[in-house]
């Protein structure tokens, strides 16, 4: 997949995997690794840019002795992934349109 | 590669980005590990599944945004100021003597315009005295000395006007040459800023 493209998909997988539960690294790499490749070297990037524009928070929980990492979706996130899906009509038109104008070749 | 020996490589070469950040990256890379290690994987599995540390932080720097570059002359903040504390023998009678050195520039160059001053003043003083002394001379009975004093009074008049033109000419190129002096002083001093 072109790299763009997919450094762009990725934002809204890790985004979806969050809020479909709160969740930690592992956690996250394993629910999204069945759609899309990810690495756990490309997760946190991703995570740490979701931070910045406040889509995700974190808390920390402690799990056999020591501090998992927890991310949580914001209001913000949630309305970040619904835009998403309502631009990804025009995604559609894009790809039909490219699709069909292969056909007529 | 042990998890200890992976995440002090990663520390090594992530020190770059600053102690919190690197410690965040260090939390998720342990973090990690663990996890694996606790879903059945061998440590040794984990960090080969993860990556080499090498590849690990080519990932994380080409992700940054901007990249801050922090060079010490030392390693520590303790160690330089240590260092900065015993050489003061050293450093300060250096910099006492390169005030000196600064301050000897800026009084020879403003010697000169003083110089012209206090001679257009003195000749002014000189000419006002014996002008108005005269008189008085001639009272005492010598016109011949009477004359030669208001001669060299006039004379003195004529020097401070020229001296006093030559003061005021020399000031402004003074002026001129302290200001730059000064400019090209600071500078020396001013941090040198490298963009990346």
């Amino acid at each position: 997949m072109d790299i763009q493209l997919k450094k762009g998909l990725l934002e809204f997988c890790v985004l979806a995997a969050i809020k479909k539960r709160d969740s930690y690294g592992y956690q996250i790499i394993k629910d999204i690794s069945g759609c899309i490749d990810i690495s756990e070297s490309t997760l946190y990037p991703i995570l740490k840019r979701l931070m910045a524009k406040e889509y995700v928070e974190t808390y920390s929980v402690e799990h056999n002795s020591r501090l998992r990492k927890y991310y949580r979706i914001t209001p913000e996130g949630v309305k970040h992934i619904d835009v998403f899906l309502e631009e990804w009509s025009q995604v559609m038109a894009v790809y039909d349109y490219i699709k069909g104008g292969k056909k007529d070749e | 590669m042990s998890k200890e020996q992976f995440l002090q490589e990663l520390e090594r070469q992530l020190k770059v980005l600053g102690e919190s950040e690197c410690e965040r990256y260090l939390d998720y890379y342990d973090e990690m590990i663990e996890d694996y290690k606790e879903n059945g994987f061998f440590e040794e599995e984990a960090i080969l599944k993860i990556g080499t540390p090498k590849e690990v932080v080519q990932v994380i720097l080409g992700e940054q945004d901007t990249i801050e570059l922090k060079v010490r002359s030392t390693g520590s903040k303790v160690i330089n100021i240590l260092l900065l504390v015993l050489g003061f023998p050293l450093w300060g009678s250096l910099l006492l003597a390169l005030i000196c050195c600064i301050a000897s520039v800026y009084i020879a160059i403003m010697s000169v315009p003083f110089t012209t001053g206090v001679v257009a003043v003195s000749s002014l003083l000189v000419s006002v005295v014996g002008i108005v002394g005269t008189p008085f001379v001639i009272a005492n009975g010598s016109l011949a000395m009477g004359i030669t004093q208001f001669g060299i009074g006039i004379c003195c008049i004529g020097i401070a006007i020229l001296s006093a033109i030559a003061t005021w000419i020399i000031l402004k190129v003074v002026v001129k040459l302290t200001i730059r002096f000064t400019k090209w002083l600071i500078s020396l001093f001013r941090r040198k800023v490298v963009r990346v």
